[in-house]
């Protein structure tokens, strides 16, 4: 995906301290799950696309570039190792069409729906968090 | 000089089962093809369309690697996130071969083979233990990767039949000797006896069996077991020991089969679809519209 270049190096603490306590055990601590800020948003970005309705990859790629104004863009087929994945996560569902040229849609699943609703309320927290440290202008 | 299809490094390089691999490259092929026809609209012109899809859909090393962790197996995955992929190999390869190979010598030694020279028993050791090394190969790159590609699959297989031949081979060549050994100080007595002793039993030389002794008349006389059933036993055991290694590389063989037939039809399918898409790639794949259009040669 093409963005900035140094925000998807950033490492965030999935359901980090503002999504809620924290994991009381030492091993449950050490062993937080931690996902790329870019990773997390190229999820969310195809979950956004597929939630005006269902899709095929390229429609999905040409979707976010367009809705972005150019902001993200997915290049050299980086996204389809996240839509497999959230088809295997149960995020999505494909289906195959046609016969000698087979062609696959993706349809958001409820459980995907959910995931974008909670996944914007995340992101936007910690969004809210970085430009408040970055101008100045910490919320309380 | 001919065009390699843009997917066909993706095909080539993407260590998941051909069912995947044929999904993965149909889907992008479609997304393509789609993408380009939709920049076209766009107004690019179709070189340009073209290799802005292609640029967009295919998949580069870090994708391929996404998706080779995704679609994996899952020993694969596991083995492949603590970097042990090439050791479990080799490993798990070098466990079969000797496992096969002790067994076989236990199993010759242990049933009174030491009859039979060196030159039929190690060989046979080592016949054995070269088929349950490829037998592991095969079975441990299904495991690990779920492809085994046509190639590689060939190949196994040729060597394969080779070292089942070679394992009856060397279980006919061991009865063989055994026999021989056996056999051959019986004939000449057997032969001569009754022109040199007339009205007298013949005169028994074998090792193998002691003549009747002269004892106590309460004595139960010995019971007489002719040579040929000790000596058959053990030409049965050579030659069983061969066969059965013939039989467990092709029982092991034919444990895979069902896989390899599923996978054998997503790899033609592969195959056809390179083969279909020939000729769209010359067509496509040139960037003369473009130079044509600004009066370029």
């Amino acid at each position: 995906m093409t963005w900035g270049r140094t925000i998807p190096d950033a490492v965030l603490m999935h359901g980090g301290p503002a999504a809620g306590p924290r994991p009381t055990s030492q091993r449950d601590d050490t062993i937080v799950q931690q996902i790329t800020l870019s990773k997390r948003i190229n999820e969310l970005l195809v979950l956004a696309v597929l939630d005006h309705g269902p899709a095929h990859g390229y429609q999905i790629a040409l979707s976010v570039e367009e809705r972005t104004g150019g902001a993200f863009s997915f290049q050299h087929g980086t996204l389809y190792p996240i839509l497999h994945r959230l088809e295997a996560e149960g995020q999505l569902r494909s289906q195959w069409h046609g016969e000698r040229r087979r062609r696959k849609t993706y349809h958001l699943t409820p459980a995907g729906r959910a995931e974008l609703a909670a996944g914007a309320d995340e992101l936007e927290r910690k969004f809210r968090a970085l430009f408040g440290l970055i101008r100045g202008t910490h919320a309380a | 000089m001919p065009h390699d299809h843009p997917l066909k490094r993706v095909e080539r390089e993407l260590k998941v089962p051909p069912q995947r691999r044929l999904d993965l490259i149909e889907e992008v092929d479609a997304d393509v093809r789609a993408l380009q026809v939709e920049l076209e609209r766009r107004g690019k012109t179709p070189s340009q369309a073209r290799r802005a899809a292609l640029r967009q859909a295919v998949p580069d090393d870090q994708a391929l690697a996404d998706l080779e962790a995704r679609h994996a197996p899952r020993l694969g995955r596991w083995a492949g996130a603590a970097g042990w992929v090439d050791r479990a190999v080799v490993l798990g390869v070098a466990l079969a071969a000797t496992s096969a190979g002790f067994i076989a010598v236990i199993a010759m030694y242990g049933s009174g083979v030491p009859d039979v020279p060196a030159f039929v028993i190690w060989p046979l050791t080592v016949v054995i233990a070269a088929l349950a090394a490829n037998l592991s190969r095969a079975v441990i790159q299904l495991l690990l990767h779920g492809d085994l590609r046509p190639r590689q699959r060939r190949l196994l297989w040729a060597r394969q039949a080779g070292l089942v031949v070679a394992a009856v081979t060397l279980g006919a060549l061991g009865a063989a000797w055994v026999g021989r050994v056996t056999f051959a100080p019986l004939e000449p007595p057997m032969i001569a006896a009754p022109e040199s002793t007339v009205g007298e039993p013949p005169v028994r030389e074998s090792p193998m069996v002691e003549p009747p002794r002269q004892g106590s008349p309460f004595e139960q006389p010995p019971v007489w077991e002719p040579p040929v059933w000790e000596a058959v036993g053990r030409m049965a055991t050579v030659a069983g020991t061969g066969l059965a290694a013939a039989v467990f590389g092709l029982f092991g063989w034919l444990a895979l089969t069902p896989r390899l037939l599923t996978d054998e039809e997503a790899e033609h399918r592969i195959a056809r679809f390179f083969a279909q898409a020939r000729p769209h790639l010359a067509l496509a794949s040139e960037t003369s519209p473009d130079h044509q259009r600004k009066g370029e040669p």
